[in-house]
């Protein structure tokens, strides 16, 4: 082994204490520093301090353990864990799918329902847009990167084709917010089409999947951290989810219903 | 290790050989991620000295890893690849997004310590460490994390945090002398 803080010049005693004591020197550095140990009574006293807070933090970071909300934890997971069981072929969708529209390439969308359903109305129809918020809290303004402006029109023609529904960029358009991407994604073997709208404050996923539900008025409800408005008409299913200032996702849906 | 930016899966045909890697890969991924939850806990709060936020840290890690399960090498080990997944997400969507809503990302200086109703029975040096451990800069409790309780060594850390093995060693130092300070006072 080189010698690390030799070769990074750093000469500090503190720092080659700490490597000593983290067996983090090699033979011939060790060698010398036990020589210099010897003779050096102050680096001896500085030693004796510093030894004990490996083994300190080591055993006030095991306490912690306890503390840890596994059941909690584990439940979440065994969810997840159930989800993927029942749909095995899973990608990771959330860039895959845009670049697969323009690819041309059929993929498998990473849509993971917590409460598997063949649902065509009725309360199942909620879980879709479960799904979709639980996956939001993964979304940063990064997610909906922008793309090339050419490159929109073509996934909004070909996410529009599947959906049955012409997506031209007047009818996407929101006053305040850029329309930064538009995926391709399925749920249950429907077509989810995913919107992402970015702010200045604001990251809002407008999603629209068809699969038949049955007609619903306008309803806001809080899925985990997000607001949502959801809607249902002629056989799709809407939802506006979003991190956003309070009633801009409303105002948001409000406007799109109009539209769609 | 791949931790970062999404990955493009064609459904195919991909050789059998290939499948059977991946399902054996998602088999240690589904099998091994519930023993991992305690340890991915602490180093999310370690991370970000908020317990609920350590919390949503290991259901997204839990999640990105049931996701690209396949991408994870059999024989090496799983919980070194959730915590890079952990810290990906850390840094790169919560932390991030908690800056950029103008949250603080603190709560208290003191989120560290053991919760209230226990810390009667904890040892009282344990909470004064987590105490002191909860004022030290981030990247001086994580690298102390790393190396004195998850064992990593100091390359092994320097390649997990993107920095020189010498930083490693700085930050380690400062957090020894920083813990040590209070015994050297009441000894004077």
């Amino acid at each position: 082994m080189t010698d690390p803080h030799k070769s990074t010049g750093l000469a500090n005693d503190d720092a080659r204490l700490a490597a000593f004591l983290d067996g983090e020197m090699s033979e011939t550095e060790r060698a010398r520093f036990l020589e210099r140990l010897q003779n050096d009574s102050e680096l001896r006293k500085r030693l004796e301090s510093f030894a004990p807070s490996g083994p300190q933090i080591r055993m006030a970071f095991d306490e912690l353990l306890n503390d840890a909300p596994v059941d909690a934890m584990a439940a979440r997971l065994a969810r997840a864990l159930d989800v993927k069981a029942r749909r095995p072929r899973f990608a990771w969708w959330t860039r895959a799918v845009a670049a697969a529209a323009i690819a041309g390439v059929i993929f498998a969308s990473g849509f993971a329902a917590s409460r598997w359903v063949d649902s065509r109305a009725g309360p199942e129809t909620e879980d879709w847009r479960q799904t979709v918020a639980e996956y939001m809290e993964l979304y940063s303004p990064e997610t909906f990167r922008p793309t090339l402006p050419e490159a929109l029109r073509a996934e909004a023609s070909a996410v529009g084709d599947r959906l049955g529904l012409p997506l031209d960029p007047n009818r996407l358009q929101l006053t305040g917010l850029k329309l930064e991407r538009i995926e391709m994604l399925q749920y249950d073997g429907a077509p989810l089409g995913q919107l992402g709208y970015v702010g200045e404050t604001t990251l809002i996923a407008f999603c629209i999947l068809r699969d038949g539900e049955a007609d619903a008025p306008l309803a806001t409800s809080m899925r985990g951290n997000f607001e949502t408005a959801t809607w249902a008409k002629l056989g799709r299913g809407y939802m506006v989810i979003g991190r956003a200032p309070p009633g801009k996702i409303a105002e948001v849906a409000g406007d799109l219903m109009r539209r769609f | 290790m791949n931790t970062s930016g999404g990955s493009f899966i064609r459904l195919g045909n991909p050789s059998p050989e290939i499948n059977q890697v991946a399902t054996s890969a998602a088999t240690q991924v589904r099998s091994g991620l519930k023993a991992q939850l305690a340890r991915l806990w602490r180093y999310g709060l370690a991370l970000s000295r908020s317990r609920d936020t350590a919390e949503d840290l290991v259901q997204a890690t839990c999640l990105r890893a049931l996701e690209r399960a396949e991408q994870f090498e059999p024989g090496t080990r799983l919980d070194r690849w959730l915590f890079a997944i952990l810290r990906s997400i850390w840094l790169n969507d919560i932390r991030s997004r908690k800056i950029r809503l103008g949250r603080g990302l603190i709560d208290a200086e003191e989120a560290l310590v053991v919760d209230g109703a226990r810390e009667i029975e904890t040892n009282v040096s344990a909470a004064e460490v987590l105490r002191a451990l909860g004022k030290l800069p981030d990247a001086q409790r994580e690298a102390v994390l790393l190396v004195y309780v998850e064992g990593y060594s100091y390359r092994e850390a320097a390649d997990l945090l993107g920095a020189p093995i010498g930083t490693i060693m700085s930050r380690l130092a400062a957090a020894r002398s920083a813990l040590t300070k209070p015994t050297r006072q009441g000894e004077n």
